[in-house]
């Protein structure tokens, strides 16, 4: 099967449909247990923001690296972080965050629906945008639509990631691969061709 | 008639904290003179007969400065040179007529050229014509003289009390109930605002006291990432350290709202465009609601070693500007670089094949090796490690499900005990 490498910039109606490059959205990033392909997918977001709020990191084992985040194409100067007790404290401090309009990344691997819809509600009043990082399988018992999507990213060989649609409202479920671009020159992430589509 | 005024000198015979002793005499007068390097001076005018007249005074004075010398005279420069070049003994002799031409505050060079005419005494001095004078040794030497006899006025720089940030609330019955006492909170903010306001000036350390009637003061902080003196801020999170951290007990007579540390705010003008963004409040909530030191800003450090490139600093700092580092960085770091056991050809090439935590990784693609060794010339040497410990190749792979890690080889090849290998990082 020959897919034709369809790029799309980070503008295109794609990524505005997702919602991804707008503020006043949350959206959920799960990875496997132990990967941190989600980060990486929520930096190759964040750094084709448009704005300057500053960027808050909240998680309970602080280890984000600054160098690896300037390597990525953040600007860490647009950085602050912080070390939550636990899961709930962390998305307590997104939700501060995103209500005072500042994007949020928080590592929290317990999302209860009533959280989830606390942390909607915070970021639509405020215009904030918040990636929730989470080890979870891509189907819980407590999956939430409060979220504007919902996606499961896995690492793909080369500078790209695979990400899997979950959820988006108004959209079919699919499998995207991204590509990371390093360089400031091509700062904008490009999403490369729908691979498979499910569901 | 003019008014006599009496000025004490106190002298030190080394250097002290002048300008702090002189805020600290204010006890005696409101005006005092911090000089530099050793020495206040305080004008008493009218301020002795509080503490039993001048004798009573020195003697308060001495037993409180012990190795203090002080003197009173009618005029500043006689006060100075007494307290320096006057008999040691309290006997309040205020003749200077004796004292050393040092003791008037002449230059050396000027000393010497009047010592060579045969005059070595403040009373020989005073005894010359003062244009003569003037004529032959420039206008100092008579303008000392004539200001340490009272002729001429003498500028003194009188140091003022910082302005004291506070503001305090008696209250004529006790109050424990919250909404009193969120109240009484939200009146005294506004006063301190507009103080502030006044002054162009936020705070960036608040400080609120309540004066229990058992003589318990609980008090709360708050910080502020930068100046702030808006009202509506101050009082939410006013509020919410109020409700999470004090007790009023039994009720509360007084409460007191200090700025513990102001900085220039200029005001700024907000009506004709649309304002910037302004995120301070998220940012001043976050650092209320965070303990000390879980709430960061990164700045850059110069340094190779990985665990050493990045420093915390408080969020009130400004950012620092960071660079693109060269060579890849991994998102995630370890703190401690996890060992692993991996296969790889000797002497110098990355693994293909690794096992973390019972878990095996097939090595697909390997950048590397980029050397980093230990900055000898910032760290001691550490005589219980092997230096060639202090060496490490870092390798960027990628398994063949595209994971990427951070890898190091500790020390150099020797070709006797397999390298140790170590998990440093994640990419994705």
């Amino acid at each position: 099967m020959n897919i034709l490498p369809e790029i799309f910039s980070a503008d295109s109606p794609q990524m505005a449909g997702f919602g991804l490059n707008q503020p006043g959205m949350v959206h959920e990033l799960r990875a496997a247990p132990g990967s941190i392909a989600n980060a990486a997918f929520a930096v190759a977001m964040l750094k084709n923001l448009a704005g300057t709020a500053p960027v808050l990191w909240v998680s309970s084992n602080a280890d984000w690296y600054p160098p690896g985040l300037a390597w990525s194409g953040l600007d860490p100067a647009r950085c602050l972080f912080a070390q939550a007790r636990d899961d709930t404290h962390s998305l307590g401090l997104l939700e501060q965050a995103l209500r005072g309009g500042l994007a949020g990344v928080a590592q929290a691997d317990a999302l209860s629906r009533l959280a989830a819809r606390r942390l909607a509600f915070a970021a639509r009043h405020g215009a904030g945008v918040g990636f929730l990082l989470r080890a979870a399988p891509r189907r819980t018992a407590l999956d939430s639509t409060a979220p504007r999507t919902r996606w499961f990213i896995t690492p793909a060989p080369g500078a790209r990631l695979r990400a899997e649609l979950l959820y988006a409202k108004g959209a079919q479920p699919a499998t995207f691969m991204f590509e990371m671009e390093p360089d400031d020159d091509h700062a904008a992430a490009s999403v490369i061709p729908v691979v498979a589509r499910a569901g | 008639m003019t008014m006599q005024r009496r000025l004490l000198s106190l002298w030190w015979p080394e250097p002290v904290d002048v300008e702090a002793l002189a805020l600290w005499c204010q006890f005696v007068s409101p005006l005092t003179v911090a000089q530099p390097p050793d020495g206040v001076l305080i004008d008493i005018t009218g301020c002795a007969h509080l503490f039993g007249g001048e004798a009573g005074l020195r003697a308060r004075l001495a037993r409180l400065l012990p190795g203090v010398r002080l003197a009173i005279a009618n005029t500043a420069t006689a006060a100075w040179g007494l307290a320096r070049y006057g008999a040691n003994g309290d006997d309040g002799d205020e003749d200077i007529s004796a004292l050393p031409l040092a003791a008037i505050g002449l230059e050396a060079r000027c000393i010497a050229r009047l010592s060579r005419v045969g005059v070595r005494r403040v009373g020989q001095l005073a005894a010359l014509p003062r244009a003569e004078l003037t004529a032959g040794f420039g206008p100092a030497p008579a303008l000392k003289c004539a200001q340490a006899l009272g002729l001429a006025p003498e500028v003194l720089k009188f140091c003022a009390e910082p302005v004291a940030w506070r503001e305090d609330m008696h209250l004529p019955e006790p109050i424990f109930a919250p909404a009193s006492l969120q109240a009484a909170l939200s009146r005294l903010t506004a006063k301190l605002c507009a103080r502030l306001a006044k002054a162009e000036r936020g705070a960036t350390a608040l400080k609120a006291k309540f004066y229990r009637i058992d003589r318990a003061v609980p008090e709360f902080d708050l910080n502020f990432a930068s100046p702030c003196r808006d009202e509506a801020q101050i009082i939410r999170l006013a509020h919410e350290s109020l409700a999470r951290s004090i007790d009023p007990g039994f009720g509360v007579e007084m409460i007191r709202l200090s700025a513990e540390r102001t900085e220039c705010l200029a005001a700024v003008q907000t009506s004709i465009t649309r304002p910037a963004p302004d995120y301070q409040a998220p940012v001043n909530l976050l650092l209320n609601r965070l303990a000390p030191g879980t709430f960061w800003r990164a700045v850059p450090h110069d340094s190779h070693i990985p665990e050493y490139a990045a420093r915390r600093t408080p969020v009130c700092q400004p950012p620092a500007a960071w660079t693109r580092p060269r060579f890849p960085r991994p998102l995630r770091l370890l703190r401690v670089p996890d060992a692993i056991t991996a296969i790889a050809p000797v002497p110098d090439d990355p693994p293909v094949f690794f096992s973390w935590r019972g878990q095996g990784f097939r090595v697909a693609h390997a950048t590397g090796p980029e050397r980093i060794a230990r900055d000898w010339w910032c760290h001691k040497a550490d005589n219980t490690r092997p230096e060639d410990e202090k060496i490490r190749d870092y390798y960027a792979v990628e398994d063949a499900s595209g994971a990427a890690f951070w890898l190091f080889r500790a020390g150099r090849h020797g070709g006797v005990a397999p390298a140790r290998w170590y998990l440093h990082g994640f990419f994705k």
